[in-house]
C-alpha cells in the first residue's frame, strides 16, 4: 500500500490537552497487550492501548499530524477497559479514545447516516421501531438478499450486509408492544420496578425481556415498562458526546418522577452500565446531573437487584440438567459496574445446574455494539478465542446479560458447530420454573 | 527512507496488509518500555521461519538494518531500531510447536507470552522456570534476547540456563540449527552466546525450552526490618545454612510507604526493608526450613515474621510485592526501572549510595530488589513531559549504573545493555575486551545489520586490531626462555606427552597469566601451534592436530585469585585442580559444583575446555550453568576478560559460552570464576540392581516425572559394574540415585524410588551409602579404569534423554554381533551415555559409525574421548558438521586468525 503523503505539517491538538495528565502516565510497559483482545487478535501495536496513547500524545505535542492515518487505531477500540483494568498507572484509554473520536468527528464530520441515526432516530424509539419494521420486512420479503445481491446494501454501508446477518429469523414483534398487553402486576406488589427497555432486546431479542418481566414479576414486583430511548451508549462510543447527552437528558426526562419507583431495572449490563456512567457524562451540567445522580442511586442490573433484595429461592426451582457457564459483558465487570458475582449466584442456585467458569470469562467478546460490523474480520478472530474457550467447557448452556453478547456468541457458537444454547439469566430461571410442573 | 522498491518486495514475501509505511503506523513501532524513540521505516509482520529468512534477506541484499520485535516490553531500548530500517513484527509467531514432556522439552515460537508458555504446560504438572516480572507481557523471544531473569533466578537460573537450542536465521538470511533437544552438541555454544545478545546476531524462530516439574511444595515467608542492612545479613545467613530460597525478594522503605498509601498490605509504614522469601520442594523438611528460616531472620533483627500457613495466606504476602509498580506509579507520572548487580555483600552500601544519587540529582528513588542475586531495581520517579528532568534521570540512572561497577558488580542483571547502557559498557570492559566482543558480532553479521546501534559504545572496527600485547623486555624474556636450551623450570624440550597421539617439541610453562600472554604473543610471532594443557588428563580429546609445536602447560597459575563465600563466587585461574578448589570452599560449607574425572588431577582451565561434567549436573546444572565468567589469554597474547562476578550479568556478550568446550581454539583460558552452592545438609547415594534396561529406563522415567528431584541418576551396564568394587551388589544393571538436601527430603527420596525399583523388580538389592563422596570419585574414574581394565575406546553419545535407553540397546546388540566387548553407563537424568569398547579396530569402527549414524539423527551427537590410535585413526572425533558450523568457522577466523590454537583439533577440522 502506498504511504498517502500527508496534508500538513502537525499542529499541536488543543482540543485534547486536558487529557495530557492522564496520557502521560503511560509508561509504555506494554502490560496492556495481552489484556486487550483486539490486539490479541492482530499483534498490531496501534490496535493497543500503548498504540493510542503513543499517537494520542503526539497529536497533543504537535509530533502527529490530525488525520485518516489516525482513524485505524482509534477505531479498533472495543472501550472494554481490559487496559485500564491491567495498567499500573491505571490509564483511562478509553476516554482517550472518546475524546479522540469526537475531536476527529468534529474536524472532518460524520457520515450522514450516522448523524442521522445518533441525531433523529436514537432519540425517538416511535421512528426507530418504524426503521427496523422495515429492515425486517425488507428481510422476510427476500428484499435484503436481493439488494445484498445487487450490492445496495453495500452501496448505503458497506457494512450493512454484516450487520443483518446476525440474527437468522426475524423476531415476531418487538418487546415494547409485546410487553403492552402482557404486563400482569401481582396481587400485592412488594416492590415497584421501572422495567428500562433496551433496544437490543426490544428489537431483536424480545423473548428475553418477557422473561425478565416475566420472573420480576413473579419475584413480587409491580413492574413499569419505561418509555425511555436508547441509553445513549453506542452515541458516546462514537464520540458524539452532544447526542450521548442529549440522550441522557431525554431519558432523565422521560422517567418522570422518579419516587414511582424502587428501582430501575435492566438486564441488558450495556444500558445499566452506560444509566450508571450518566452523571459523569452530565457532569458540566449542574440540573441533570443531580437529576442523573438520583436516578443512578436506583439503576439495578435485573441480577443485581435479585441477589440484592429478593433472591433465588432453589426450592422454588426444578432442576435444570447442563452444564452452564458465564460470559461477563464488559458493562458488568469490575471495570464497569461490577455485578459479578450476582449472575454467578443465581445460576448456581438453579439445581442440576453443573455451572463451570470460564476461562477468560469477563474478556470482551468482539461484539462491541456496531464494532463487529465495522471491524468483522477482527470481531471474528476475537470471537473464536471466546468460543474456544466456551467449547472447553463443555457447557450446553452459555449465559449472559446482553443483548449483543447474545447475539455475537450465538454466531460464534454456529460458526464453531457447537450444540450450545445462548440465553440470558432471566431465560434460564423461567426455564427451571416451567419445568415446575412438568409443564 | 526505503524505496517504493524494497515495499514491494517485501509486500512480496508477507503481503502488502503486513507491511507497515505510514507516519503514523511507525509511529507506534518507535519506542519500547525504555524512555527514547527511534523511528523505524518499515514494520514488517512475519509468520513463519521461510518469511523471516526471505525478510531478512531483502535487507541484508539492501543494506537496510532489521531488527526483531516480539512485544516491545524492553527496558533498554533494545528494540528501537536506532539506525531507522525495518522492524521485523515476531508477535504473530506464538505458538507452542511441541510438548515433549518425556525429555523435559517444550519447542515454542518466539512471539508466544512467556507466561503463556508455562500455562501450556500447567495442566501436565510442569512448568518453564524464569519468570521476569513482565511475564505476561512479555514475549520468550525477548526473553532470548535479553537473557530474562526474574524473583525465581536465585535458584533457578535465568533463561539462558533453560534455553537449550535455538533456530536462527542468521543475518544474511540462512538458516541454522544451534543446540537442540540433546545436550553437548559438539562445537561452540551458539546458544549460550545468542541468548543475551539483544537481537544483534541475527533472529530466532523457533526455542527449545526446559520444563520443570512443579514443586510439591511451596512455602512463603515475610520478614519486615528496620534496617536494609538487617534484611541483607538475613540472606546472607540463609545461605550460609545451606538453603537455597526459590525467591528472595527485597523492598525499601520507599516502596513499602507506597504500597500502603495505596493498598493497605499491613506493612508498618517506618520499616525499612520487607524481605519475601519462598522455598519450595519436597514437603518433608519444608516446615522444618521455614522454621530455620523464620528464626534466622529473628536472629538478625526482623521485627516481624509472618509464615503463609495457605494459599489465600501466601496471596496475601505476595500481595504488597505484586502492587509495588502500581504504588509506584501513583507517585509520578512515570517511572524509569534501573537495574544493576551487585555482590550481594555489597547490596547495604550500593542502596545507600543509591539514596544519595537520588538526592544529588533531586530525583524521588525507591527500590525493589532480587536480593538473593544482588540485583537491584531502583525505580526513579519524574515526568517524561519534563525534558530537564528527564535528562537527569538518565544521568541518574549512569551514576547508580558506576557505583555497581565500583562494587565489582555490572550495569546490566536482567535488562540488557541496548541503546541504554551502551556508554556503560565502558564501567566494566575494557577496549580489548569489547573488540574481542566484537568479534562475536562480525562473525555473525559482518555487515552490521542485525540491530545495529546496540550494546557496544561505538563500535571499535576500523580501528587497529589489538594493542600490542605485552612489555617488550616481558615478550623477550619469554622468546629467550623459549629458544634457550632446556635448563629453566618453564621450559622442557621434547617432553614425555602426547596430545591425541602427537609429541609436542616444547613444553612451556609460564609462572602467570602475563607470562603465558608472553609465550602466545611469541608463539603467535613465530607462526609456532600450540596445544594448551591442564592436569592432562583429557589430551585424547579431539582429533589429532594439524600442527603441534607448543604445549602450553597452565598448572603453575594456580592461584584461587577471588574468593567471596558469602556471594557464592569464586575465581580460580585455569591450572588450579579441582579438587584443590573444592577443598578450600568446603571450609565454607560451600561446593564448587563441578564433578569431572579425575578431580584431584584435572584443572579448572582443563574442565572447561573440554567440558567434562560429572553426575550431578543433573542438580547442579553444567558449567554453562555454572561459570559466570571467565579471563582469556587471546591467540596473540592479550589479556581479555568476558562475563563478570555476579550471579545475574547480562552487559554484553556471554562469551563465556563460547570457551566451554571450544578445546582451547579460541583462546587460552586462564582464569574463570565460577557460581558455588551450599554444601546440602545432607547428602547420600542410592544403589539398586534391576534386571534389564527397560527397567531401569521405567524406573528413571518416573523418578525424572515426580516432584523428587534427585542429584544424579546413573545406569551402569553389568560390564561397567564390574569396573566398580565400591558397589559390588550382585547381577544385573546397576542403578545409582544420588540425593541431597534437608535430611527429611532424602529420607522422602530413597522411600519413593526404592519403592519405584520394587515395582519393576522385587527382591533386587538396594544399598543406601551416606556421605558417597568416596563413591563418586570413583565412579568418575570410570573411564581410566576402563582404560586400564583393557577397553581401548571410550566415547560420550548425547541425545534427547527419553531417547538414551533405545541406543544403549541397539549399542548392546550391534556390540555383541561384531564380537566386541562393550561396557557403558548413562547419564540418565541428561541422556548421555558413555560407552567403552574392546575389540577388533574395524568392527569398533563400524559400531561407532552406525551409532554415530543413529545418534545424529535422533538430533545427538557421538563424540569419541579416547583410542584414536586404537582405531587407527580412522574415526574422527566429532561427527558430521550442522548448519551452525559456518558461523564457528567465522569465529575461529576472528579469534584465531593464524589458525594456531589446537589446528586441526575440533569440529570440522577448526
Amino acid at each position: 500500500m502506498a504511504a498517502a503523503p500527508r496534508a500538513a505539517a502537525p499542529t499541536r491538538i488543543e482540543e485534547l490537552r486536558p487529557f495530557y495528565d492522564e496520557v502521560a502516565k503511560c509508561g509504555k510497559c506494554g502490560f496492556c497487550q495481552p489484556a486487550c483482545p483486539v490486539y490479541r487478535a492482530t499483534s498490531i501495536e496501534s490496535h493497543v492501548a500503548r498504540g493510542k496513547n503513543a499517537l494520542f500524545r503526539n497529536l497533543i505535542e504537535g509530533r502527529t499530524v490530525m488525520d485518516e492515518q489516525l482513524t485505524e487505531a482509534f477505531e479498533n477500540c472495543l472501550l472494554c477497559r481490559a487496559c485500564t483494568a491491567n495498567c499500573f498507572s491505571a490509564v483511562k484509554t478509553d476516554r482517550l479514545v472518546v475524546a479522540f473520536r469526537e475531536s476527529y468527528a468534529r474536524r472532518f464530520g460524520r457520515p450522514w447516516v450516522q448523524r442521522w441515526i445518533f441525531r433523529n432516530l436514537l432519540p425517538s424509539p416511535g421512528r426507530m421501531a418504524c426503521v427496523i419494521r422495515l429492515a425486517w420486512a425488507a428481510r422476510r420479503l427476500g428484499l435484503v438478499d436481493a439488494a445484498n445481491r445487487l450490492g445496495l446494501l453495500a452501496m448505503i454501508n458497506p457494512k450493512l450486509p454484516k450487520a443483518l446477518a446476525l440474527r437468522d429469523e426475524v423476531p415476531a414483534g418487538f418487546l415494547r408492544d409485546r410487553l403492552r398487553t402482557t404486563v400482569p402486576t401481582p396481587p400485592q406488589p412488594r416492590l415497584r420496578v421501572g422495567y428500562w427497555i433496551s433496544c437490543g432486546f426490544n428489537y431483536m431479542l424480545p423473548e428475553v425481556g418477557e422473561a425478565t418481566v416475566r420472573e420480576l414479576t413473579r419475584q413480587g414486583a409491580a413492574v413499569t415498562v419505561l418509555k425511555n430511548a436508547c441509553c445513549g451508549l453506542p452515541v458516546y462510543g462514537y464520540g458524539d458526546l452532544e447526542g450521548a447527552r442529549a440522550l441522557a437528558r431525554r431519558n432523565i426526562d422521560s422517567l418522570g418522577d422518579l419516587d414511582r419507583f424502587d428501582f430501575v431495572v435492566s438486564e441488558c449490563g450495556s444500558c445499566s452500565g452506560h444509566l450508571k456512567e450518566y452523571p459523569g457524562l452530565l457532569a458540566g451540567d449542574p440540573e441533570y446531573s443531580v437529576r442523573a445522580a438520583r436516578l443512578v442511586r436506583k439503576v439495578r442490573a435485573f441480577t443485581e437487584l435479585l441477589v440484592e433484595l429478593v433472591g433465588v429461592d432453589p426450592a422454588d426451582l426444578q432442576p435444570v440438567e447442563a452444564v452452564v457457564t458465564y460470559h461477563d459483558p464488559c458493562h458488568m465487570t469490575e471495570r464497569y459496574q461490577g455485578v459479578v458475582s450476582q449472575p454467578r449466584e443465581i445460576i448456581r442456585a438453579v439445581p442440576g445446574v453443573d455451572f463451570r467458569e470460564l476461562n477468560e470469562a469477563d474478556a470482551c467478546c468482539g461484539a462491541a455494539g456496531s464494532y463487529t460490523v465495522m471491524h468483522n474480520d477482527i470481531s471474528m478472530k476475537i470471537l473464536e478465542r471466546k468460543t474456544g474457550n466456551v467449547e472447553h467447557t463443555g457447557a450446553g448452556i452459555l449465559i449472559t446479560e446482553c443483548p449483543a453478547c447474545i447475539m455475537q456468541l450465538a454466531l460464534g457458537a454456529r460458526r464453531r458447530g457447537l450444540d450450545i444454547e445462548v440465553l440470558s439469566v432471566s431465560q434460564l430461571l423461567e426455564r427451571a420454573r416451567r419445568e415446575q410442573g412438568g409443564a | 527512507m526505503i524505496s517504493p522498491r524494497v515495499v514491494d518486495d517485501l509486500e512480496a514475501v508477507v503481503g502488502p496488509a503486513n507491511v507497515l509505511t505510514r507516519t503514523a503506523d511507525l509511529q507506534t513501532y518507535e519506542y519500547d518500555a525504555y524512555l527514547e524513540t527511534r523511528l523505524p521505516d518499515a514494520v514488517v509482520f512475519v509468520h513463519s521461519t521461510e518469511q523471516v529468512s526471505a525478510v531478512v534477506r531483502v535487507a541484508s541484499r539492501e543494506g537496510i538494518p532489521f531488527v526483531a520485535r516480539g512485544r516491545g516490553t524492553n527496558l533498554s531500548g533494545g528494540v528501537l531500531a536506532a539506525c531507522g530500517g525495518i522492524v521485523i513484527e515476531m508477535a504473530r509467531m506464538d505458538r507452542v510447536l511441541e510438548i515433549d514432556v518425556p525429555n523435559q522439552r517444550m519447542v515454542v515460537e518466539p512471539g508466544i507470552y512467556n507466561l503463556e508458555a508455562s500455562q501450556a504446560v500447567d495442566h501436565l504438572d510442569y512448568y518453564y522456570a524464569p519468570d521476569p516480572a513482565s511475564s505476561k507481557a512479555c514475549s520468550l523471544g525477548g526473553n532470548v534476547g535479553e537473557n530474562a531473569g526474574g524473583p525465581h533466578c536465585f535458584k533457578y537460573g535465568v533463561t539462558t540456563n533453560h534455553v537449550l537450542g535455538l533456530e536462527v536465521v542468521l543475518p544474511d538470511g540462512e538458516v541454522a540449527w544451534f543446540g537442540g533437544k540433546a545436550l553437548d552438541m559438539p562445537g561452540y555454544d551458539l546458544t549460550g552466546v545468542f541468548v543475551g545478545s539483544e537481537g544483534t546476531l541475527g533472529i530466532c524462530t523457533k526455542i527449545v525450552l526446559r520444563i520443570l516439574r512443579k514443586p510439591e511444595a511451596v512455602t512463603t515467608l515475610l520478614a519486615v526490618y528496620d534496617t536494609i542492612d538487617d534484611a541483607s545479613d538475613t540472606v546472607s545467613a540463609i545461605v550460609a545454612a545451606g538453603m537455597v530460597p526459590a525467591t528472595l525478594e527485597m523492598m525499601d522503605g520507599a516502596v513499602i510507604q507506597a504500597v500502603e498509601d495505596s493498598m493497605a498490605a499491613g506493612f508498618p509504614r517506618d520499616a525499612a526493608a520487607v524481605l519475601l522469601l519462598e522455598l519450595d520442594g519436597l514437603l518433608d523438611g519444608l516446615e522444618e526450613m521455614a522454621g530455620e528460616i523464620a528464626a534466622l531472620c529473628r536472629a538478625n533483627h526482623a521485627r516481624e515474621v509472618r509464615v503463609a500457613a495457605s494459599e489465600a495466606e501466601r496471596e496475601a504476602l505476595w500481595k504488597g510485592r505484586r502492587g509495588a509498580f502500581g504504588a509506584v506509579a501513583r507517585l509520578a507520572p512515570n517511572y524509569l526501572v534501573a537495574d544493576g548487580t551487585v555482590p550481594r555483600s555489597r547490596l547495604p552500601e550500593t542502596v545507600r549510595r543509591m539514596y544519595e544519587i537520588g538526592r544529588r540529582y533531586d530525583l524521588r528513588v525507591a527500590s525493589v530488589f532480587h536480593a538473593g542475586d544482588g540485583n537491584l531495581h531502583p525505580l526513579i520517579l519524574f515526568d517524561s513531559r519534563d525534558a530537564e528532568q528527564t535528562g537527569r534521570v538518565m544521568e541518574a540512572s549512569m551514576a547508580i549504573l558506576q557505583v555497581c561497577a565500583d562494587m565489582g558488580g555490572t550495569v546490566s542483571g536482567e535488562h540488557g545493555v541496548g541503546l541504554e547502557k551502551a556508554e556503560a559498557m565502558k564501567m566494566v570492559f575494557g577496549e580489548d575486551d569489547l573488540r574481542a566482543q566484537e568479534w562475536v558480532k562480525e562473525a555473525f553479521d559482518p555487515g552490521d545489520l542485525s540491530n545495529p546501534g546496540k550494546i557496544f559504545p561505538g563500535r571499535t572496527a576500523g580501528k587497529a586490531e589489538l594493542r600490542a600485547p605485552l612489555a617488550a623486555a616481558l615478550l623477550a624474556e619469554t622468546v629467550d626462555a623459549l629458544t634457550a636450551a632446556g635448563g629453566s623450570a618453564a621450559l622442557n624440550l621434547d617432553p614425555p606427552v602426547t596430545v591425541a597421539g602427537v609429541r609436542p617439541a616444547v613444553r612451556v610453562r609460564p609462572a602467570g597469566p602475563e607470562a603465558l600472554g608472553a609465550v602466545l604473543a611469541a608463539a603467535s610471532a613465530a607462526g609456532l601451534a600450540v596445544a594448551p594443557c591442564g592436569g592432562g588428563t583429557k589430551l585424547e580429546l579431539g582429533n589429532p592436530p594439524a600442527r603441534l609445536d607448543l604445549l602450553l602447560d597452565t598448572t603453575a597459575l594456580d592461584t584461587v585469585t577471588e574468593y567471596d563465600p558469602e556471594n557464592l563466587t569464586v575465581a580460580a585461574q585455569a591450572g588450579v585442580r579441582v579438587a584443590d578448589l573444592a577443598a578450600r570452599v568446603a571450609a565454607d560449607g560451600l561446593l564448587v559444583p563441578l564433578d569431572p574425572a579425575r578431580p584431584g588431577e584435572a584443572t579448572v582451565g582443563g574442565v572447561l575446555a573440554c567440558a567434562d561434567h560429572g553426575p550431578k549436573r543433573l542438580l547442579h546444572g553444567g558449567l554453562r550453568d555454572v561459570v559466570l565468567g571467565v579471563r582469556v589469554a587471546l591467540a596473540g597474547g592479550t589479556p581479555v576478560e568476558f562475563g563478570g562476578r555476579t550471579i545475574k550479568n547480562v552487559s554484553g556478550y556471554d562469551v563465556s559460552k563460547l570457551f566451554i568446550g571450544s578445546l582451547g581454539t579460541l583462546g587460552v583460558v586462564t582464569e574463570v570464576t565460577f557460581r558455588l552452592l551450599p554444601r546440602p545438609p545432607r547428602e547420600a547415594l542410592l544403589v539398586r540392581t534391576l534386571p534389564s534396561l527397560g527397567a531401569a529406563a521405567r524406573v528413571v522415567a518416573a523418578v525424572l516425572d515426580s516432584v523428587l528431584g534427585p542429584a544424579a541418576l546413573e545406569v551402569v551396564s553389568p560390564a561397567a559394574a564390574g569396573l566398580l568394587p565400591a558397589v559390588a551388589l550382585g547381577e544385573g544393571y546397576l542403578f545409582l540415585a544420588g540425593l541431597e538436601g534437608h535430611p527429611a527430603a532424602v529420607d522422602r527420596q530413597v522411600r519413593d524410588i526404592v519403592a519405584l525399583c520394587t515395582r519393576e523388580a522385587a527382591g533386587g538389592a538396594a544399598e543406601v551409602v551416606e556421605r558417597p563422596s568416596s563413591f563418586w570419585e570413583e565412579y568418575g574414574g570410570l573411564r581410566r579404569t576402563a582404560i586400564a581394565a583393557g577397553f581401548t575406546v571410550a566415547a560420550r553419545v548425547s541425545v534427547p534423554l527419553s531417547r538414551v535407553w533405545a541406543f544403549a540397546e541397539k549399542a548392546e546388540d550391534r556390540a555383541a554381533a561384531l564380537g566386541l566387548d562393550l561396557a557403558f553407563a548413562v547419564a540418565a537424568g541428561t541422556g548421555q551415555l558413555h560407552l567403552f569398547l574392546s575389540g577388533e579396530a574395524a568392527q569398533a569402527t563400524e559400531l561407532l559409525t552406525a551409532l554415530r549414524a543413529t545418534a545424529e539423527a535422533e538430533g545427538g551427537s557421538l563424540v569419541l574421548l579416547d583410542g584414536h590410535a586404537a582405531l587407527g585413526g580412522a574415526f574422527e572425533t566429532w561427527g558430521s558438521v550442522r548448519t551452525d558450523f559456518p558461523v564457528m568457522r567465522a569465529l575461529k577466523a576472528k579469534f584465531d586468525p593464524g589458525g594456531m590454537l589446537n589446528p586441526g583439533r575440533f569440529v570440522g577440522g577448526l
